[in-house]
């Protein structure tokens, strides 16, 4: 039984701003289900009374900096990268017609 | 004399150059040319940085000879997710061929600010993603000690280079094992600190909370050297630790009696190659002769290690790489840079808002849906960039990653192995109230033959089976080698408690002082030419 179907796949490609040519899209579904298989072992193990670790630094907790105004980068040097660009902003297809 | 002056240290190199008994220019000459002569064999770098690096050293030699005190002037090689101001940074991915970042990591400015002179950026698994550096976007890597296997990953790129004196020194990162894993393919020394030890500005993020970036070098001293450089706080990196700036150096006095360390059962046994053990196991004794005391020790939960990872990391990746959408920076569908400026140029017949239809590129696929010269959506033009620009192991990570924090998944998947972590993290802390440090091999296997395990992506995460768990609690581990299986470089793995680099780097280097396995060298790689 699999984890997760060819239709889940696409849908999730969907959510991941990605897509796959049909082949392709079996191939990920055999993998992902492989490795979801895998972990799922997880499954078994009791986490009732642990709390969920989202960072290693627990009470060397980062403590906020002074809110003071510094240079960052120039508007020039921040656009400088981008794949089209115009009067100052980058330039993607249009959104509203 | 310049085959000598590659072979030597970072330690070596900086006091031949404090005496002045050589010059910058001819250490940087001596590098380039190896480079020239085994790259064609071994592929480690992406970008080699030189004129850069040559005006660099000719600018140091200058002063110098001005009378001025000029530090430093050792060449290091900095893996291609570390970000070099104007310099190319591709983290071996398409979507970022071209990207001249507008700044640099923290640790690559504290380098060179050290006086280090940066040879060049060094290939790696596409994002760090990968256990082999086969998932470049750009080419393989080779295994100096034998060219038809890989260098380990996602650093191969950086462990090849300083395992085939191409450079002294190398920075990696390591969020699953990315340093370690690929110095033991190697056979030199990888060291992966605690979480927040380096700062992570400017490294391109993959899994912000498992992500640190550490030294590979040719043996301990030379670890504790660059990491002493590149440790410290930085009020650029909100999860940068307030340490002091401590002097590494220092750590490397081969006095270890008395110490008690765990060997552990979890990551020694099953999985791990009969050879690989045997080889650890004679460490072991060597640790006890010089007056350790072993003993096996468990954690419990460090066989669901790697099921925590492949959970964690994929949804952290899948967030991070949300950004790469051919807006900011990096590829755009249908956009072509033209080589060598800042410029955008436009492949075909662009449309109006530089975005063009799927005939004009090579796709035509599910990405875009028009007939040529239509214009695509602003979705469309996501959706087509990062399917062109991204390969398939990111793919694949970007899904799971997706799916594990998906409405009904987020709780069984995400949250469960965020638990499971902290009891992973308790087992670490009990094993640290009765050991200084725990020992496993680094990899369970030796480097294994190019192209053995690029169609099967679960057996190529086996190979982090042994480095993970420190990524997941945070802590620092060493990779030293141990000796060799098959005629391969084995690595030992020493962990300790957080912010413990100062034991980890005594213990390593009193192991290297009564051993030699280091000091030995790959087959001379021929020169070869086309």
């Amino acid at each position: 039984m699999a984890v997760i179907s060819r239709q889940e796949v696409e849908h999730i490609a969907r959510l991941s701003c990605l897509a796959f040519e049909p082949d392709e899209l079996n191939r990920f579904t055999a993998q992902l289900n492989r490795i979801l298989e895998y972990v799922a072992r997880l499954e078994a193990l009791d986490t009732s009374l642990a709390a969920p670790t989202s960072s290693v630094l627990g009470d060397r907790s980062t403590p906020l900096r002074e809110d003071e105004p510094r240079e960052g980068l120039t508007r020039e040097e921040a656009l400088e990268p981008a794949p089209a660009q115009e009067g100052g902003l980058f330039k993607v297809p249009r959104i509203i017609e | 004399m310049r085959l000598k002056l590659i072979e030597k240290t970072v330690t070596q190199l900086a006091a031949l150059l404090e005496a002045g008994e050589v010059t910058r220019a001819e250490v940087v000459e001596a590098y380039l040319e190896r480079i020239a002569s085994v790259e064609e064999a071994v592929a480690a770098f992406l970008y080699v940085n030189e004129d850069r690096a040559r005006k660099q050293a000719r600018l140091m030699d200058e002063a110098a000879e001005g009378g001025a005190a000029v530090l430093g002037g050792v060449p290091v090689a900095l893996k291609d997710n570390i970000c070099t101001k104007g310099i190319p940074t591709t983290c071996g991915s398409r979507i970022l061929e071209g990207y001249r970042p507008p700044y640099s990591a923290t640790a690559a400015v504290r380098l060179e600010k050290a006086g280090f002179i940066m040879l060049g950026k060094t290939n790696c698994d596409e994002f760090a993603m990968g256990s082999s550096t086969e998932n470049s976007g750009y080419h393989p890597t080779a295994n100096p000690w034998d060219l038809r296997r890989v260098p380990g990953g996602s650093s191969g790129g950086s462990a090849a280079a300083v395992a085939a004196f191409e450079v002294p020194c190398a920075l990696g990162s390591d969020t699953g094992g990315s340093i370690r894993q690929p110095a033991s393919f190697c056979g030199v020394v990888g060291l992966k600190p605690t979480y927040g030890l380096v700062s992570r500005y400017g490294l391109v993020a993959f899994a912000s909370s498992l992500d640190q970036i550490g030294p590979i070098t040719r043996d301990v001293a030379d670890a504790a050297a660059v990491l002493s450089v590149i440790a410290g706080h930085d009020p650029l990196d909100s999860t940068s630790a307030r340490v002091k700036p401590v002097d590494y150096t220092h750590a490397l006095v081969p006095d270890v009696d008395g110490l008690t360390a765990g060997v552990v059962t979890e990551l020694s046994g099953e999985g791990v190659d009969p050879e690989v053990r045997e080889r650890v196991g004679r460490a072991v004794e060597v640790l006890t002769e010089l007056g350790v005391e072993v003993e096996e020790c468990s954690l419990p939960h460090a066989r669901y290690a790697l099921d925590m990872y492949y959970i964690i990391a994929p949804a952290e990746a899948s967030s991070n790489l949300a950004r790469y959408d051919g807006t900011r920076y990096g590829y755009r569908h249908g956009v072509r840079r033209l080589a060598g400026t800042g410029e955008a140029g436009e492949a075909g017949e662009a449309g109006p808002d530089g975005v063009e239809g799927p005939g004009g590129g090579d796709s035509g696929g599910p990405g875009g849906s028009g007939r040529p010269g239509e214009r695509l959506s602003l979705l469309d033009m996501y959706v087509a960039t990062r399917r062109e620009g991204f390969g398939a192991e990111v793919k694949r990570r970007i899904m799971l990653g997706t799916y594990v924090l998906s409405a009904g998944y987020y709780e069984a998947y995400y949250l469960k192995a965020q638990k499971a972590r902290t009891l992973l993290r308790q087992d670490f802390e009990r094993a640290f109230a009765r050991y200084d440090f725990l020992v496993s091999p680094t990899s369970p296997t030796v480097a294994f033959p190019l192209g053995d395990r690029v169609d099967d992506p679960l057996r190529m995460y086996m190979a982090d089976l042994c480095t993970i768990p420190a990524n997941l609690a945070g802590i620092p581990a060493i990779s030293v080698p141990c000796g060799f299986a098959q005629g391969l470089p084995v690595g030992l793995q020493l962990m300790g408690p957080a912010f413990s680099e100062e034991l980890l780097l005594k213990v390593a280097f009193a192991y290297e002082q009564h051993t030699e396995h280091h000091t030995k060298k790959p087959p001379l790689l021929g020169v070869k030419r086309r």
